[in-house]
């Protein structure tokens, strides 16, 4: 008895794509799917490799996210949850080396969006991959939220500071986007 | 914890199923908090940036284009990943290191795509003819120029003074030759267009260092340059160079204190670096008049103006507009 595969590509994730379209030049977006897409496999090649049958794949407002089924034993989560930013550092590290000897502006792009992206995925805030590491070692739901919240308040603090420093609006959007993302949760 | 947080995670929270009565009213409480924390935040960023806040009104186009470059900021941290310092840290590569420095030529990461792949985005709005019949294309050809100028009609709506107008530049383009190799970004004419208002000199000074390519001396690299800087001391006046409003005045990391003047039929001119800025968002500034002080903030290796002169996007040389 074969169960489908779900796909659900929420309003939301359109809206985000969009905006990250309208807001980056098109090299820079294209690097940055490129690096979403390496995060995703990460998870995807891990679940696998614990023998977890992949529910389903849900893109909304909060980023791309796959659903696996089964049971995995919290070992098995924890390094589900870490193979994403991962193998996305080691991407940044191929993809950098590659476009430093080619002298390719995508790659280098790519390779910096990557880091960047699997650093901020292991920030302790839901729903990030790190926050979901966090729910697991602690199991405390109400702690976890708080520890969450603190961080993406953090985060907003260091965003409206960069920019008033002239750095730009980035990571204080960030800060806003994890802030509705986890009143949405 | 044996069910896959992979799972549990679906927004409608279906994680919480077990313990899902003690949980609505945290998740509830912390909603709110949420909220309001945002719209607290969202507060405190109207009355404390107000030329930020000014920046969302006129434009967001405006505000991508003037801030911060993430794309050149992600790319330099692309190259450094790679390189002997970052590698060394996670000891993941040892003695390759020096043989590896060799092959990757520095050059090769500030190819003329790279310059153009930054500026050059506005491509696509570009007005057409703005960016075509210009004489980027043909540098050699600026010796034709001066003498079959009679005959060049669609020169003739941009390009007024035919007598001295190539002239000009002419002697700009004899600069720009050793630049050849370098692909003009898209966003960049070096026609003369007249322009529709009275204009004079931002700074009573002379250029130290012209519009078009040139040797970044911070970056330490071959650059387009968008604008013209003049040498001037700090506390040296800044004019307006014509009529119009301010549209944006703020502060960002490589303008330093900038302000933008929006002129006439989409003319904008922006003047970087400044120590003092007397003039703020939405107001009326006449030609002439004395809307800030010369300064070093920002990027620079000394005090200046870093003038800048676009219309609808293109930009263009001050240097045709200075007495």
């Amino acid at each position: 008895m074969r169960q489908k595969t779900e796909v659900s590509v929420s309003v939301g994730a359109v809206l985000l794509l969009s905006a990250l379209w309208f807001f980056f030049d098109t090299v820079t977006f294209l690097a940055l799917l490129a690096a979403a897409l390496i995060h995703e496999t990460g998870h995807l090649a891990a679940l696998s490799f614990f023998g977890c049958r992949i529910a389903g794949f849900r893109a909304d407002m909060s980023g791309a996210m796959i659903c696996g089924a089964g049971s995995l034993t919290p070992m098995e989560e924890l390094c589900s949850l870490a193979a994403g930013p991962a193998l996305g550092m080691i991407y940044a590290l191929m993809a950098s080396a590659a476009g430093n000897a080619l002298g390719s502006s995508f790659l280098l792009r790519s390779a910096g969006i990557s880091l960047l992206l699997s650093v901020f995925n292991l920030l302790p805030t839901q729903p990030l991959d790190g926050g979901r590491l966090l729910a697991i070692l602690w199991d405390n739901p109400r702690a976890c939220a708080a520890i969450s919240f603190a961080v993406s308040f953090l985060l907003l603090g260091c965003g409206l500071f960069l920019m008033a420093k002239g750095m730009g609006l980035g990571l204080f959007i960030a800060g806003i986007w994890l802030m509705i993302a986890q009143a949405a949760l | 914890m044996s069910r896959s947080s992979f799972k549990g995670i679906s927004p409608s929270g279906r994680k919480y199923n077990s313990t899902m009565k003690t949980n609505v009213s945290v998740i509830k409480i912390s909603k709110t908090m949420i909220a309001a924390a945002l719209f607290m935040i969202l507060t405190a960023v109207k009355l404390l940036l107000p030329g930020q806040t000014e920046a969302f009104r006129s434009g967001v186009r405006e505000i991508v284009n003037r801030n911060y470059d993430y794309g050149q900021a992600l790319e330099t941290l692309g190259e450094r990943i790679s390189d002997g310092a970052f590698i060394q840290a996670l000891g993941l590569r040892g003695r390759e290191n020096g043989v590896r420095e060799a092959d990757s030529v520095p050059a090769a990461s500030y190819q003329p795509v790279t310059v153009n792949d930054l500026r050059g985005e506005l491509t696509g709005v570009l007005p057409r003819d703005a960016v075509h019949g210009d004489y980027t294309d043909k540098p050699d050809a600026e010796a034709e120029n001066p003498e079959d100028s009679s005959g060049g009609e669609a020169a003739e709506e941009t390009i007024p003074a035919e007598e001295t107008v190539p002239e000009v530049v002419a002697a700009f383009l004899e600069t720009q030759t050793e630049y050849a190799d370098y692909e003009v970004p898209a966003n960049v004419s070096y026609n003369i267009p007249d322009l529709p208002f009275a204009h004079a000199s931002p700074v009573p000074s002379y250029t130290s260092s012209g519009f078009g390519f040139r040797w970044h001396p911070i970056h330490e690299a071959v650059k387009f340059h968008y604008g013209t800087d003049f040498a001037a001391y700090s506390g040296d006046d800044i004019y307006a160079f014509g009529d119009g409003v301010v549209s944006l005045e703020g502060y960002e990391a490589g303008y330093g204190n900038y302000i933008i003047i929006d002129h006439q039929d989409g003319w904008k001119t922006l003047y970087a670096h400044c120590s003092t800025v007397y003039v703020s968002s939405g107001q009326q500034v006449a030609m002439g008049d004395k809307i800030a002080l010369v300064g070093d903030t920002g990027e620079v290796t000394g005090p200046h103006l870093h003038f800048e002169l676009q219309c609808n996007g293109v930009y263009y040389n001050p240097e045709y507009y200075m007495a």
